[in-house]
């Protein structure tokens, strides 16, 4: 395991950055606020989260997950704990050297299996990123979630996430440090019966890119 | 009346002996000529000189027997004696002449009417020259009393070659490149140069004596700027910009304000503070990268034309290599005429 850590860092200080391509590795903290229902049930916790992001020509192939333990508010009178998974992926193609078109999807589950809902669902929006000089950018992203999927049933017509992010790092982009969050809004309906959910996810990564 | 012109001879003869210049006699009776020229006694100076030119006299006391005689009958208007004696000292030193603004126009036209009656040639020489071999010329210069066929020839250090051949009336002169056959330049060491002078049968030549020295030729060093051009910066430090903060600026208004405009106000307001977090990041972000000094940029056009200077510098080196080559295969001809110790003559 240690040959393992020293290899990797080895590569990650050594490597030769790739010409039109770029590949970054991140990892660090979440922060997760959630609500389902009403302003009654809610959970805020935190954990890790990692990311990949692999760029070539206009393309760019994003996934990111995140690992958390939320602990419901004590106002709630809820007692257990709940553990998140979720993974993301976005496709984006960028039409112009600031913005691009996502899609994708994603997919988050809890445990224990009836604390809440999972759900998938599927993602199509657009992103903005811009450099703030040579050591830092700034992203932002909307998407609309299509046909959202939930364990419990029903469905949700207006369902949306909103992003923002920055990244600060060494010149050639070799190291950084990327602070973002993700907010999540699903108008979940069963049977007319209104049963949304909110979400915060909030991430401070340490990123290394070749 | 006889005394009236006995007067007027002597006074014209006080201007001729007050106004002649002061020459160096070694032979006493060249000297006696010359203190009974200087009394007046024009029959004894005549007497004398004759005397002198009698003896073993140094080529410059005959000179100046010759001009006493010379001089002297002149003065007693006897014409063809003083064109005789003017012709002979004309034979000994050809660059001998009276001062047109010292002595009277009869003498200075008996002395032409000498000079018109011989050949010889006058005012020979060699100009001191320095120059690289094969790029220069040594100026050779002289006049012929009469108009004739001037050879000149260079003799010496094995070299023995007739340099130019040309007819001249009055003042002539060539330039000699100082090289051989072959181009190459002639060796170090002492040369003569004969100018002769031929008409007919009559003949005269001079002997010039000069020294030929070789030396190295300059090399010229290589540049490090071209003069007059100095080369621009090819980075620079564009001036502070807010683009960064503004950018930031709208990011986070953009997204926090759309997050707070579709929230839902029934799930409670836990999302806030992560937002809020991240997007006061996103804005310090931006406010640093806009305080921050920013980054020297390179600048195309100024590259451009440094390469531009760095392409001619080089072609001016490359050239300079070329010369400086060149020029160690060269050699710096000097020459100089050596004044032979010949009472003044060369």
């Amino acid at each position: 395991m240690k040959r393992v850590l020293v290899g990797l860092a080895a590569i990650a200080v050594f490597a030769i950055p790739l010409n039109a391509q770029s590949l970054r590795l991140a990892v660090g903290v979440a922060g997760v606020s959630f609500s389902e229902v009403s302003e009654g049930l809610q959970y805020d916790g935190a954990g890790g989260n990692a990311m990949i992001d692999f760029r070539f020509g206009k393309f760019m192939v994003q996934g990111e997950g995140y690992v958390a333990r939320l602990v419901p508010d004590p106002e709630t009178g809820l007692t257990e704990d709940v553990d998140f998974r979720q993974i993301d992926v976005r496709i984006a193609y960028f039409i112009s050297p600031a913005l691009a078109i996502q899609i994708g999807g994603s997919g988050r589950e809890a445990t224990p299996d009836n604390s809440t809902t999972n759900v998938g669902y599927g993602r199509i929006g657009l992103i903005s990123e811009n450099r703030l000089g040579s050591i830092a950018r700034i992203w932002v992203r909307g998407a609309y979630l299509p046909n959202p999927k939930f364990s419990g049933g029903g469905s949700a017509e207006f369902a949306f996430e909103i992003g923002l992010g920055t990244w600060i790092g060494t010149s050639n982009g070799r190291f950084g440090v990327r602070i973002e969050y993700d907010f999540q809004r699903i108008d979940r309906q069963v049977k007319d019966v209104d049963v949304p959910q909110q979400m915060m996810v909030g991430r401070l990564s340490f990123e290394v890119g070749f | 009346m006889r005394r009236a012109f006995r007067g007027l001879v002597l006074g014209v003869a006080l201007v001729f002996v007050v106004s002649r210049p002061v020459l160096a006699q070694e032979n006493p009776t060249v000297r006696a000529a010359q203190a009974a020229y200087d009394a007046f006694d024009l029959a004894g100076a005549i007497r004398t000189a004759r005397e002198a030119l009698g003896e073993q006299l140094s080529a410059d006391d005959r000179a100046i027997a010759l001009e006493l005689l010379a001089f002297s009958y002149g003065v007693l208007d006897s014409t063809r004696q003083a064109v005789d004696a003017f012709r002979d000292l004309i034979f000994i030193d050809p660059n001998r002449e009276p001062d047109v603004n010292e002595v009277s126009p009869r003498i200075t036209s008996l002395y032409a009417s000498a000079l018109g009656q011989v050949l010889v040639v006058r005012r020979a020489s060699v100009d001191s020259s320095s120059f690289i071999s094969g790029q220069g010329v040594v100026p050779i210069n002289y006049s012929v009393s009469r108009p004739s066929r001037v050879v000149t020839r260079v003799v010496g250090q094995g070299f023995d070659a007739v340099i130019d051949s040309q007819l001249v009336a009055g003042t002539g002169g060539l330039r000699w490149t100082a090289t051989d056959d072959n181009g190459d330049p002639v060796p170090v060491g002492g040369y003569q140069v004969l100018v002769t002078a031929i008409e007919g049968t009559n003949e005269f030549a001079v002997s010039l004596e000069i020294d030929i020295r070789h030396g190295t030729v300059d090399t010229v060093s290589h540049l490090t700027s071209l003069p007059g051009y100095d080369k621009l910066a090819e980075m620079e430090s564009p001036p502070r910009d807010w683009k960064p903060l503004g950018i930031s600026v709208l990011y986070a208004g953009l997204s926090t304000g759309a997050a707070y405009a579709l929230a839902n106000p029934d799930l409670g307001d836990n999302w806030r503070g992560g937002a809020m977090a991240v997007s006061l990041a996103a804005i310090t972000t931006g406010f640093i990268m806009s305080i921050r000094k920013p980054e020297p940029r390179p600048v195309d056009a100024n590259i451009r034309y440094n390469q531009l200077l760095d392409q001619q510098l080089a072609q001016q080196n490359l050239q300079i290599g070329l010369d400086n080559e060149r020029r160690r295969r060269q050699v710096r001809l000097t020459v100089v005429q050596v004044v032979v110790d010949n009472g003044g003559r060369p």
